[in-house]
């Protein structure tokens, strides 16, 4: 593989687990934001 | 295979990078945010032990010392959240009230002194001594576990019992402690995920699913009506006036709170237990929805105004219960 192609994709290797990671989560986040129809729910504890 | 290593090596750097980034910045933003499954575990895990009475199920761990949601959060030498030591016999001419109820007796999310209990000594203008063995999660058996399990002891003078809307469930576990749980951030991955499994499943409220409580095929309902008879039973052969408050749900409250054909069920069966004066705080609150009372966005347990409203019901109630008011 020549250097520059190399070079990209290794960019993009670093990129990919924070955009994929942080962004999946901020979906999440957003779209389990309204809680107001939720009762308690203790499943956590 | 020397470019396969390295591509191995720069995802997994990267990824391990990410996720400790993401876990130090939900635990930076757990308790401003205030993620409520996330600071609920950690109640749960930093505050609960278990109780060795199969009813009581677990309790308070005692001389606890944290924070949670940003407050502070304390328990005396007795496991109560409240700043008050307990002595073991009541002083003499201060009345001892024996206070039950779960997280909203509690007062979690706000300052202990903001909390409903920690405002009746001022409201009652006269010397009162309060014993707050309120623990989140607890429902009407475990109270009266905890009332037979402490009342002998503590001889107290009244019993105050706050009933609160899922009384009726089943007697819940103690939290589990799971390796993976002590990561906050898989805490708040795994919440959202059972909140968006659960909407999309049955897509069920938060009205339906507690109206479903107070149904005759619940157990939980005859469990927890048991519970009321047992502590009158207890109060009746001590002769301790009891009284009790049930406090509302906080999605709606006011005049049309919408579990006031449940509740009214729920008082007859107190009075009938012998409680000397039962009554409903849902209706002195301004009608309408009750997000405004809210101790968080996503966190329906009353916040320091609802505190005070609350405050002045119970303190109607408590007066009946000292012998200086007239039943509601």
């Amino acid at each position: 593989m020549e250097p520059a192609r190399r070079r990209l994709l290794l960019i993009a290797l670093l990129l990919a687990p924070p955009v994929l990671f942080v962004g999946g989560l901020l979906v999440l986040l957003y779209v389990t934001d309204d809680a107001s129809d939720v009762p308690f729910v203790y499943a956590a504890h | 295979m020397r470019d396969r290593s390295l591509i191995v090596l720069v995802l997994s750097v990267s990824s391990a990078l990410t996720l400790g980034g993401i876990e130090l910045a939900v635990r930076g933003l757990a308790a401003d945010e205030r993620w409520y499954d996330v600071e609920m575990w950690r109640y749960a895990a930093e505050v609960k032990v278990p109780d060795a009475d199969p009813r009581r199920v677990f309790a308070h761990r005692p001389d606890v010392r944290t924070s949670l949601y940003r407050v502070p959060f304390r328990t005396n030498h007795r496991g109560f959240r409240q700043d008050e030591e307990v002595a073991d016999q009541p002083t003499p001419g201060v009345p001892r009230v024996l206070v039950l109820g779960d997280s909203m007796t509690m007062a979690w999310g706000v300052p202990v002194e903001d909390g409903y209990v920690a405002r009746l000594p001022a409201l009652l203008g006269a010397p009162v001594e309060l014993l707050n063995t309120g623990v989140g999660a607890y429902n009407a058996v475990q109270e009266a576990a905890t009332l037979q399990a402490l009342g002998p002891a503590l001889d107290p003078d009244v019993v105050l019992v706050a009933w609160s809307i899922n009384d009726p469930e089943p007697l819940p576990g103690l939290h589990s402690d799971r390796p993976w749980q002590r990561s906050r951030a898989l805490l708040l991955l795994w919440g959202r995920l059972d909140r968006l499994g659960r909407d999309l499943d049955t897509g069920e409220t938060w009205e339906p699913w507690y109206r479903r409580l107070y149904r005759d095929e619940n157990p939980g309902w005859g469990a927890a009506l048991a519970a009321v008879d047992e502590m009158g039973a207890w109060c009746r052969a001590r002769g301790v006036p009891c009284v009790a408050a049930l406090l509302p749900e906080f999605h709606h409250v006011g005049a049309d709170f919408p579990f006031t054909a449940e509740y009214r069920r729920v008082m007859e069966r107190y009075r009938a237990a012998g409680f000397v004066a039962v009554a409903s705080m849902a209706e002195r609150f301004p009608t309408g929805p009750g997000g405004g009372w809210w101790v968080s966005a996503e966190d329906a347990h009353p916040n320091a105004d609802a505190h005070a409203i609350l405050a002045e019901g119970v303190a109607e109630l408590l007066r009946v219960g000292l012998g200086a008011g007239q039943p509601p």
